[in-house]
């Protein structure tokens, strides 16, 4: 010990590091080769917490419609709205180019009021009009994860504007990309697309970004004189996109997704008609939007979640002087600012609940279309409950209260009883109740062009929302030896107080007539051998009322039966081949039919449609890069046929798709 | 001279007699005393909920522990030392020669560390109590659980690859096939996407360059879109939303240290490395809901868990 001690200090300072960087290299070299308990005691983040997990089909207290992205892939689409025709009971149509018509069961006008339309819990059903501007939403095909159709009132569960239908586009999580895509396609029509998309996961941070442009011709690809005149329905289109999703989760409970949206394009409008003041002219359309959702997962399984967002559009429609018509200028912007808590919480092992609130404002600056400028203040207050009575027996009761800001609150329930009365076997009993707010346009609107000295639409207010009771029985059979699966239903929909226009000098909207609506739907899929997929739809449905839409000029006695087809069938069948080589085929039949606010000439007849998809996958030889190439026809046998009115042909419309993954 | 009396005798003999016991047992406590050193790698709950039940265990018998939270070994002799986690692990056997018994740490970690630095170490009295289940009870849970699928997909990295075909031979003696996809240096989600194609589950190997905290979510993520449920190896990975879990707690891998300490008090031998006696079972019931797979109550996978087990034995 002395003479240690006659060492001076610092010289035990060089062993000393020596064999702590040592100790630290080794330790660092085992705790990157082998397994530690960390990997056992570790907090994961939840990832999978109440509102990710989607509920089975056959315990959602409503008929549902999913669409997932092999689907999406397969239907050979490029646009979203197209995709609902895979939904059985769904009208898709076009009253041009780019503004699609999305309608459940009736309400085939060319704003399809009735269905509410929501993207990641965010409502893009928007004010003035009351309907949704697909083509101007921020959002690609291919970003989407999946669309879950609601078929019938679920107000319950969705608020307002639910009467008829729920579409729930979610899209795909933050750290669902890595790498990097890009793709082209390219077709006749005009038909131009491009996108890229990249995405990182982090230990802490995903995101994945896409930037995109989608165009084509519209109907202008064919051209149909109309009364004489040849017809110019410039309704080409180009859209430009940006979309950003990012989750930062900085802990095992916490998460907080955030999304930016934008998207910027021009739009054809108008005709070439003599004495129409709409001369050919681009609208100018932006749209944007952010949204923040924190999600914090409590114990055993609960959730908190605080939402909000912030949607701005912007139509910029200047009209060009035609003689003897002035400039005219119909433009418009639109402010939606939304935030909603949502609590879920299990009461036992047998019962959840989940209730929350919302407050929404809407700020619509539309100089021709109101007097003023409109602010509308909406509020809800919502529960539902999940019972397990027993192993058989599931009971599904809620009810969402709302104040729609334009001095009527409603109360929407519904209760719906699920019976598992075999094995994958599911009885489900359905009533509710729903309303759909008078849209502002139609209680407060005022269509006004000054320069014209014409007023085209003048609302005297004071209407009542529309209500439907809905009763259904619903049947869900799972049969895994044959690969087999069936959902059905039965409905009969009342309807009151249908909000429509009349056809006064100057048009106004009146809660018009009731309605009776009964069907029946029925989806099948199907899987067979290693790859082949088939999805088949028939919906029967039949729309009874008095009403007939008194003729005027352009609408010539619609009678209200005739507005959906009776008969619809949608099949989608897809296989892959050993080779990287895939196929799907999409067959649409609709029967005859006369839209909601069309005439006689706009009749369209029985339809049948096939779209067909082949793809071929390739791989580079050092690996890393790969790529698929993708052939598409649409409307390949049938010739050419009405989409909504007389001027919107179809003709066959074939593209091809690159694509490259990295 | 006084001679002492026969009833003096009797007393003198008496007092010897018990002067020997007390002395014996005062000789024998100071002789079979363990000095246990408990050496926790970090401060965090699962070592404090080891180190309780450690202690409360061996309370009663005549063992003194002495824990500590270090990065170095105590300079305090002690008998034995048993250590929880791989960092104390990996101190205890690099830094001292007395018997260390190794606790909470993977088996695959643990033949690392012995390969490793033992080799340094020849002669010093070293085993475990691992924190992993043994494959052949997952593959059984796995049977029992979810009786109608039949393939199991595993991921694993370059150095796992020598392991697979004991995993093979023991998927193959519960009729069920093994789908095993390397990852390689294309990354994780290209072999993520094969294994889940051809896969009815996809079953947990630790492995850090895998189930890592940037991985985990997106193959929690992935399996769940493909409708392929996930089995964790720990609580934390059925919170986060596998289907269900075996996994042994602290407490239970305590326990099982404490009877392993308790036998070396008597015979001065460590028993052989071995697996967890105790597992507990969990499922996530909304996850089990949401992907409509219906699994018997823990208690019943138990059951037939064990039935099985008699049956392969």
């Amino acid at each position: 010990m002395q003479g240690l001690s006659t060492i001076p200090k610092n010289a035990y300072v060089w062993p000393l590091s020596i064999a702590i960087i040592f100790v630290i290299c080794l330790h660092g070299a085992w705790a990157a080769d082998y397994s530690s308990e960390q990997d056992f005691f570790t907090e994961i983040p939840v990832v999978l917490s109440a509102s990710r997990l989607s509920q089975p089909l056959s315990e959602v207290p409503n008929a549902m419609t999913v669409i997932d992205r092999e689907m999406i892939k397969a239907s050979g689409f490029r646009t979203i709205t197209d995709l609902f025709r895979l939904v059985p009971g769904t009208y898709v149509s076009y009253s041009n180019g780019w503004q699609p018509i999305v309608a459940y069961h009736g309400s085939t006008d060319d704003y399809a009021r009735r269905m509410q339309v929501r993207v990641d819990g965010r409502s893009i059903y928007m004010p003035p009009l009351g309907s949704v501007s697909w083509e101007d939403l921020p959002l690609q095909i291919g970003d989407i994860e999946r669309i879950e159709v609601i078929r019938g009132p679920a107000a319950a569960s969705y608020g307002g504007n639910s009467t008829q239908g729920v579409i729930n586009i979610i899209t795909s999580d933050a750290s669902a990309m890595h790498g990097f895509k890009a793709s082209v396609s390219k077709g006749n029509g005009g038909i131009a697309d491009a996108s890229v998309r990249m995405g990182k996961s982090g230990e802490n941070f995903d995101y994945r970004l896409s930037v995109g442009y989608r165009g084509d011709h519209g109907y202008d690809a064919v051209q149909v004189p109309i009364d004489g005149y040849p017809s110019i329905s410039n309704d080409s289109y180009q859209t430009r996109l940006f979309n950003l999703r990012g989750l930062y989760h900085p802990n095992a409970v916490d998460s907080i997704d955030f999304q930016l949206g934008y998207t910027s394009g021009s739009r054809g409008d108008g005709t070439a008609k003599s004495l129409d003041p709409n001369s050919p002219h681009d609208r100018h359309n932006n749209e944007h939007f952010s949204q923040a959702t924190w999600i914090r997962s409590l114990e055993g399984g609960d959730e908190f979640k605080l939402q909000f967002y912030h949607i701005y559009q912007d139509v910029l429609n200047s009209v060009p002087p035609v003689a003897p018509f002035p400039a005219l200028s119909d433009s418009w912007t639109n402010t939606r600012d939304d935030l909603e808590l949502q609590h879920t919480l299990h009461t036992s092992p047998d019962n959840r609940l989940v209730w929350g609130a919302s407050a929404r404002r809407d700020w619509s600056k539309a100089d021709h279309k109101f007097l003023e400028d409109q602010v509308l203040k909406q509020s809800t207050l919502f529960a539902h409950d999940e019972w397990r009575v027993s192993s058989q027996w599931l009971l599904n009761a809620g009810a969402l209260q709302e104040d729609n800001g334009m001095g009527e609150s409603n109360i929407s329930p519904r209760v719906a009883l699920i019976y598992k009365f075999a094995p994958k076997q599911t009885l489900r009993f359905g009533i509710s109740k729903a309303y759909r707010n008078p849209s502002l346009y139609e209680e407060r609107g005022d269509y006004h062009f000054p320069e014209l000295g014409a007023t085209l639409y003048h609302a005297s207010g004071g209407l009542r929302p529309e209500s439907v009771l809905s009763r259904e029985i619903g049947y869900i059979g799972e049969f895994p030896e044959y690969g087999l699966s069936v959902d059905m239903r039965i409905y009969h929909d009342q309807l009151r107080d249908i909000i429509f226009s009349t056809t006064d000098p100057i048009p106004d909207y009146t809660n018009m007539f009731d309605a009776q609506h009964k069907g029946m739907e029925i989806t099948t899929k199907h899987h067979w051998g290693d790859h082949n997929q088939l999805t088949f739809s028939y919906a029967y449905q039949l729309l009874i009322s008095p009403f007939t839409a008194s003729a005027n000029s352009t609408y010539t006695g619609t009678n209200y039966s005739e507005t959906m087809p009776r008969n619809m069938i949608s099949a989608l069948y897809s296989t892959r081949f050993a080779n990287d080589m895939a196929f799907s085929m999409c067959y649409y039949q609709q029967g005859s039919m006369l839209a909601i606010d069309r005439g006689e000439n706009d009749r369209q007849q029985l339809t049948r449609r096939a779209d067909i998809r082949i793809a071929k996958g390739f791989k580079s030889y050092t690996g890393g890069l790969e790529g698929e190439v993708a052939w598409v026809v649409q409307s390949l046998f049938a010739g050419r046929h009405i989409d909504y009115m007389d001027s919107n042909l179809f003709d066959r419309r074939t593209f091809l798709t690159v694509s490259v993954t990295y | 001279m006084l001679k002492p009396s026969g009833s003096e005798n009797r007393f003198l003999t008496l007092l010897m007699l018990l002067a020997c016991v007390a002395m014996s047992m005062s000789i024998g406590a100071q002789a079979k005393t363990l000095n246990v050193s408990l050496i926790l790698s970090e401060t965090g709950a699962p070592y404090q909920q080891f180190a309780n039940t450690f202690k409360e265990a061996l309370a009663a018998r005549n063992v003194d522990v002495n824990i500590v939270v270090s990065d170095v070994v105590s300079k305090a002799r002690s008998d034995l030392i048993v250590t929880v986690g791989l960092k104390s692990a990996e101190l205890a056997i690099s830094q001292s020669d007395i018997p260390v018994l190794v606790t909470m740490v993977p088996e695959s970690g643990y033949r690392g560390l012995t390969n490793n630095v033992a080799a340094r170490n020849d002669g010093q009295l070293v085993s475990a109590i691992f924190l992993d289940q043994p494959l052949s009870r997952q593959i059984d849970f796995i049977k029992a659980a979810l009786p109608k699928l039949g393939r199991i997909g595993v991921l694993y990295s370059s150095g796992q690859g020598a392991d697979l075909e004991m995993v093979r031979k023991v998927v193959a003696r519960q009729d069920l096939v093994l789908v095993a996809q390397q990852v390689s240096d294309d990354g994780l989600f290209p072999a993520l996407d094969k294994v889940l194609a051809d896969s009815d589950v996809l079953l947990v190997m630790p492995d850090t360059s895998i189930y890592n905290s940037s991985n985990i979510r997106n193959i929690l993520l992935t399996s769940y879109r493909r409708s392929v449920p996930l089995i964790g190896i720990s609580m934390p990975y059925v919170k986060a939303g596998a289907l269900c879990a075996i996994f042994s707690t602290p407490e239970q891998l305590a326990v099982q240290a404490a009877e392993a300490v308790s036998s070396y008090l008597r015979t001065k031998r460590l028993p052989s490395p071995q697996y967890p006696e105790n597992f507990m079972i969990e499922i996530n019931r909304q996850v089990e809901r949401s992907l409509e797979i219906e699994l018997p109550m823990q208690d019943a996978i138990r059951v037939r868990m064990e039935s099985m087990g008699r049956e392969v034995r």
